[in-house]
């Protein structure tokens, strides 16, 4: 009996695992609301994002020791998806991290939504799921603190406004 | 004193310069400061744009006291959501103590050997949770991670202050690097505004200053007009204004009643009154001289300008309503009052004044025109005698003309041989016996005919060419005399110029030589004026012409100043009385007694005497009765050509039987 419920306790974890690895891509990863088309939020798993194509930026950043090379969306597709109608975006991380973002960045640098860092996927840990990287190499005015604060890393939800 | 304020001038210039030089260092120097400052200060933002590790400070002690929280929430609630909650937050620490261990937020632990060993245990102790998160539902495991937790959250509090601190470190330092350059820069400021306003003041020093030389200029500018326009010795306006009075004058078209009249006023006798009493009396005459003619002019009315041209030469300039006859009035009124006596300070000294006028009419427009017109106006009346006002008209002008044709013609003349010599009789009263000769110049010029010796004598005279003409009459008259039959003397008229030439003797000396004159057949006349000009000198050359055994006449004797005493000083030998006793002969009883007089006195001193001019038979008695044995004139004929005078040589040899030899008579007994 206590084996079986070893063994229950064995596929219990096995199953959550499982269904773990099977919820990592199924997982809702982000939540755009606001003033976007249809007005309802809508939320992305990690497939939804890659289904908008994938953007590189190769970057040095003030969080890590070399040269990175990001993979992610063009945060300007993503809001050409959603339909957004306004002007800034409101960034919100897992640990309720506020900053907000001009959506003439997206257009004018080419911000993506990284997932991927050197070819491995952003774990909370590595500052993921979503992470917001400004092509800081490319545009010297961005190495300052207001990009760097706009930089949101473990990010979970935006607001268009 | 001009000389020390230009000094002081230049000095001042010397230091604005200086100031000027130092102004501008200062303007370069304020604009290296300034870049300087642009830069540090552009650095200084930069640095405050830098990433800010106050922030990450903060957010980490923020994800340690959440991971703190989700753990109490879940101790409180067991739920599965605040488990996941508790899992997710410690995943969130780990990522911030990762997110520590690198760029840089790494670069401020690792300035501190303390701070590297906080965070390294804070990250064990967050690492060694990892296995516990596991098993989260363990009442016991959950309890050891809230305790280590604690520990944890105290580190991760304390680098984060750390970074909140360092920060507002670097923040005071970029705030005072700011507040410094912007002290620097209003020191700038005040240092640009104390140099502007010093610019500003130089500036206007300078405008000053130029302001001062452009007045100190248009001033001596004016000075130097007026002293242009005026004679310093006078006052009087000079040539230069004179001319410009009169050119103004001729275009004043508004008078049409009034004419203008120039006057050219001379003193006579300046020179001497410059030898005799020195030429500080001779300006003090012309100064008295300025100053009556100002008067005199004053009393005409408001119009009328008084010049000095130079020297004794005056203008005045006037305009007249009555014509010539009241243009002569005032030439009148000008010669009469400037002869009253003029007091020189050491005595008086009477003047007479010569003016020659001419009046402005339609054929004289131009100003030089007019003057000339006065100044031959007043040569005519120099000529006509001194002291009287004469007033220009057109045959003065021919004569001017005349006047050049002949001055033109002399050097064509002599070449041509046109200059001849004449030859007048002198003739023993007695026996009517030609005892000598005059030689005379005559000139028969191509186009005006014969010219009267008096007249082209006193051109060649005022022209220098009468040394030459002079010397032609010698020669021709010494060769024709050498040609004569008989051994009669010949008479050779000296001038002033020749005789004045110290080489006279020797060249006498060589036309006798060339031909062959014996020296006693030669009289060389001169008259007293000539040796008054410069009696020594002439004087001289006279005793070594006599010593060539040359005979030297007296001209002309008994007009001028007669002094006795140059019969004193030279031993003449022959006196010729002027024809001016003889024209008067007849009406005047004193010219008789003055020829006798005359004639007793040269015999008293052994001098022969000759009378000239005698053209009538009652003459020629009168004279005789006085005592005078040879004469000449009319009465014994005019001056011949050479060629005829072996003719009347032997004519008046024939006449009469020979008595005497002429040399003898010639000397007079």
């Amino acid at each position: 009996m206590k084996n079986l419920r070893l063994i229950c306790a064995a596929m219990l974890l096995l199953g959550s695992v499982l269904a773990g690895a099977a919820r990592a891509e199924g997982e809702v990863v982000l939540t755009v609301d606001g003033r976007i088309a249809g007005g309802a939020p809508v939320d992305f798993t990690l497939g939804d994002l890659r289904a908008l194509g994938v953007e590189r930026v190769e970057t040095t950043t003030p969080w890590h020791d070399g040269t990175m090379v990001f993979e992610g969306v063009l945060l300007s597709k993503l809001m050409t998806h959603v339909g957004a109608k306004g002007d800034n975006l409101t960034a919100i991380a897992l640990n309720d991290f506020y900053t907000e973002i001009p959506l003439s960045d997206a257009v004018d640098y080419g911000v993506i939504l990284a997932y991927r860092a050197n070819g491995a996927d952003l774990t909370v840990r590595d500052k993921g799921p979503l992470f917001v990287i400004y092509p800081f190499d490319r545009f010297s005015g961005l190495r300052n603190e207001l990009y760097f604060s706009r930089s949101i890393w473990q990010l979970r939800r935006l607001t268009v406004k | 004193m001009m000389a020390g304020l230009l000094r002081i001038g230049e000095t001042l210039v010397g230091k604005i310069r200086l100031v000027g030089i130092m102004v501008l260092g200062g303007l370069v120097l304020v604009i290296m400061v300034q870049a300087e400052a642009v830069l540090t200060t552009g650095e200084a933002v930069n640095r405050s744009m830098r990433y800010d590790i106050a922030m990450s400070g903060l957010n980490g002690r923020l994800d340690a006291v959440n991971s703190m929280e989700r753990t109490a929430r879940y101790a409180a609630s067991g739920s599965a959501e605040d488990a996941r909650g508790a899992r997710l937050f410690h995943d969130i620490l780990l990522s911030r103590i990762d997110t520590w261990s690198a760029g840089a937020f790494w670069s401020f632990v690792a300035t501190s050997p303390e701070r590297i060993a906080l965070l390294e245990r804070a990250r064990a102790k967050v690492n060694g949770l990892t296995p516990l998160y596991e098993r989260l539902e363990d009442p016991a495991v959950l309890s050891e991670i809230r305790r280590t937790l604690r520990g944890a959250v105290q580190d991760v509090t304390l680098i984060g202050s750390q970074a909140m601190m360092a920060n507002l470190a670097e923040a005071e330092e970029i705030r005072r690097t700011l507040r410094e350059h912007q002290q620097i820069q209003n020191s700038l400021v005040t240092v640009l505004i104390v140099f502007g306003a010093v610019l500003l003041a130089m500036m206007s020093y300078q405008a000053r200053r130029l302001r001062l030389a452009r007045e100190l200029a248009e001033r001596n500018a004016r000075k130097f007009e007026q002293v242009a326009q005026r004679d310093p010795l006078t006052q009087l306006a000079n040539r230069l204004a004179f001319d410009a009075a009169l050119d103004m004058a001729l275009l004043d078209t508004r008078e049409t009643e009034r004419q203008l009249a120039v006057y050219a006023i001379d003193l006579d006798g300046f020179k001497a009154v410059n030898d005799m009493l020195g030429h500080a009396a001779g300006d003090s005459l012309l100064v008295s001289v300025a100053r009556r003619l100002e008067e005199i002019v004053a009393g005409w009315g408001a119009e009328g300008l008084v010049s000095r041209l130079g020297g004794d030469e005056f203008t005045v300039l006037t305009r007249v309503s009555g014509g010539v006859r009241q243009a002569e009035a005032r030439a009148r009124e000008m010669v009469d009052g400037l002869h009253a006596a003029h007091g020189l300070g050491d005595g008086n000294i009477v003047v007479n004044v010569t003016i020659g006028f001419a009046l402005v009419d339609a054929d004289a427009i131009d100003g030089d025109a007019v003057v000339q017109n006065a100044d031959l106006a007043l040569s005519h009346a120099k000529a006509a005698g001194k002291g009287r006002a004469q007033v220009y008209d057109a045959s003065m002008r021919e004569d001017a003309t005349r006047r050049q044709v002949i001055e033109a013609g002399f050097t064509d003349a002599l070449a041509r041989g046109e200059i001849v010599t004449h030859y007048q009789p002198q003739v023993e009263m007695a026996t009517g016996r030609i005892v000598g000769f005059e030689a005379l110049a005559r000139w028969r010029h191509a186009e005006l005919g014969w010219i009267p010796p008096g007249e082209f004598v006193r051109i060649a005279e005022a022209s220098g060419r009468i040394v030459e003409i002079g010397e032609h009459i010698l020669r021709s008259a010494c060769r024709d005399a050498s040609l004569l039959p008989q051994d009669v003397p010949v008479s050779v008229n000296l001038s002033v110029a020749q005789l004045a030439r110290s080489d006279l003797p020797g060249r006498v000396a060589d036309i006798l030589a060339e031909s062959g004159l014996a020296a006693e057949r030669l009289k060389l006349e001169v008259t007293e004026s000539m040796v008054m000009s410069d009696s020594t000198r002439a004087l001289s050359t006279m005793r070594r012409l006599k010593a060539l055994g040359v005979w030297i006449a007296l001209d002309d004797f008994g007009t001028g100043y007669s002094a006795l005493s140059y019969l004193r000083d030279f031993a003449w030998d022959e006196l010729k009385i002027d024809r001016s006793f003889v024209e008067t002969l007849e009406s005047d009883a004193q010219s008789l007694l003055i020829i006798r007089s005359i004639v007793e006195l040269a015999r008293r001193l052994s001098i022969s005497v000759t009378v000239e001019g005698v053209e009538t038979p009652s003459q020629c008695a009168l004279l005789r009765r006085a005592g005078c044995r040879i004469a000449q004139g009319f009465y014994y004929g005019h001056a011949v050509p050479a060629s005829e005078l072996p003719a009347q040589l032997l004519r008046s040899f024939s006449r009469v039987p020979l008595l005497e030899k002429p040399g003898v008579l010639g000397k007079g007994a």
